[in-house]
């Protein structure tokens, strides 16, 4: 279980999309974690123009106003991360 | 879902015989002795003689639709629960395992590919609570496509000369 | 008619550290591209922000970061408009 300063939600998933734990305010959130697979299984490269040499992304975050998602995958699982935007003198002016 | 019309007309009305109309009864009658034979009414048994071997035909047709249907059917409930024998049990295993070497080995199973955007990394915790992209560069995003959208819309059709132009056919 | 769209799109990579961006409209197909990308990326950048509106409807569209190393790849949506921006970090 990661704890990251901020986070109030977490998700892990297996390769299939099926939740392996979750808490916070992801507790048991099937549907965040179905569009999370849908997001990450879309493509394979966004575009290998951009981006040569089939590198892939080692983050993915996905920014709200108050509070953001971060997914990244490790040892063939999904970690998906809530967690509110840090207040410190940088609000995100979105 | 089974077919539960009267094939044959409980009325001898103008209506032809085996068309069913209105009239026709879905059920057979309960209380009747054999359910599959349908009721007619007695004054055709009487009068119609002539129409005895057609029903018998017709009888048969159904008693060979039925024996087929009752060949067909596998009755789940029916069947004896067939305890294996130990070393049937092993015997069937060792069956099952070679034939499924023999498909294995003829159809390579192809490698599921899934496609999946990010990279497999080590240190899951290193990556979630590292830094993001700059404030800058999302405010960069942001009032670019705010502009562009703005500009987008300004894109229309300019209208230069007459779309439709009226042919003077000299005199 | 595109000559607005075209300078936001030169304001855009004049930004220090950015290779390309792209502006796709509501079905994915590219309304204009600068830089390395290619204009074929603009199906996959909307189908990658209607997915992620999916997450919180009733927010507004969020900005959606991928990133590794050496790259990053931000997207975000407004109204009908989805703008990508690579650039080196």
């Amino acid at each position: 279980m990661d704890r990251i300063p901020g986070q109030i939600g977490y998700l892990l998933l297996n390769e299939d999309g099926a939740v392996i734990s979750s808490s916070g305010d992801l507790e048991n959130d099937e549907k965040s974690a179905d569009i999370v697979m849908g997001l990450i299984t879309l493509t394979s490269q966004i575009d290998p123009d951009a981006l040569p040499n089939h590198e892939g992304f080692k983050k993915l975050s996905i920014k709200y106003e108050g509070h953001s998602y971060i997914i990244c995958l490790s040892n063939r699982k999904i970690h998906i991360v809530k967690k509110l935007n840090s207040v410190d003198g940088a609000a995100l002016s979105v | 879902m089974g077919c539960c019309y009267s094939f044959f007309c409980k009325d001898g009305d103008s209506q032809q015989r085996g068309e069913p109309n209105e009239r026709t009864h879905l059920l057979v009658d309960p209380v009747s002795n054999s359910a599959n034979i349908p009721q007619y009414n007695s004054e055709d048994f009487l009068n119609n003689s002539n129409t005895l071997p057609k029903k018998t035909d017709e009888q048969s047709a159904l008693n060979r639709i039925l024996q087929e249907t009752a060949t067909n059917v596998i009755d789940v409930a029916a069947l004896d629960s067939h305890n294996l024998q130990q070393h049937e049990y092993v015997e069937r295993m060792r069956q099952y395992s070679s034939k499924l070497q023999q498909a294995c080995a003829t159809n390579k199973l192809p490698v599921r590919h899934k496609l999946c955007v990010l990279q497999d990394i080590p240190a899951p915790e290193k990556i979630l609570s590292s830094e993001s992209v700059s404030e800058d560069d999302l405010n960069l995003i942001s009032t670019a496509v705010t502009k562009a959208a703005a500009a987008i819309g300004e894109i229309k059709v300019e209208h230069k000369e007459d779309m439709v132009v009226l042919f003077r056919v000299p005199d | 008619m595109e000559k607005h769209l075209d300078r936001v799109m030169d304001d855009v990579l004049s930004n220090p550290g950015v290779t390309s961006c792209v502006f796709v409209d509501h079905q994915g197909l590219c309304l204009g591209a600068r830089g390395k990308a290619s204009t074929e990326c603009a199906g996959i950048i909307g189908a990658i922000a209607d997915q992620a509106a999916k997450l919180e409807p009733q927010h507004k569209s969020p900005i959606i970061v991928f990133e590794n190393d050496t790259r990053a790849c931000i997207i975000q949506r407004n109204g009908t408009i989805t703008g990508a921006i690579f650039k080196n970090i």
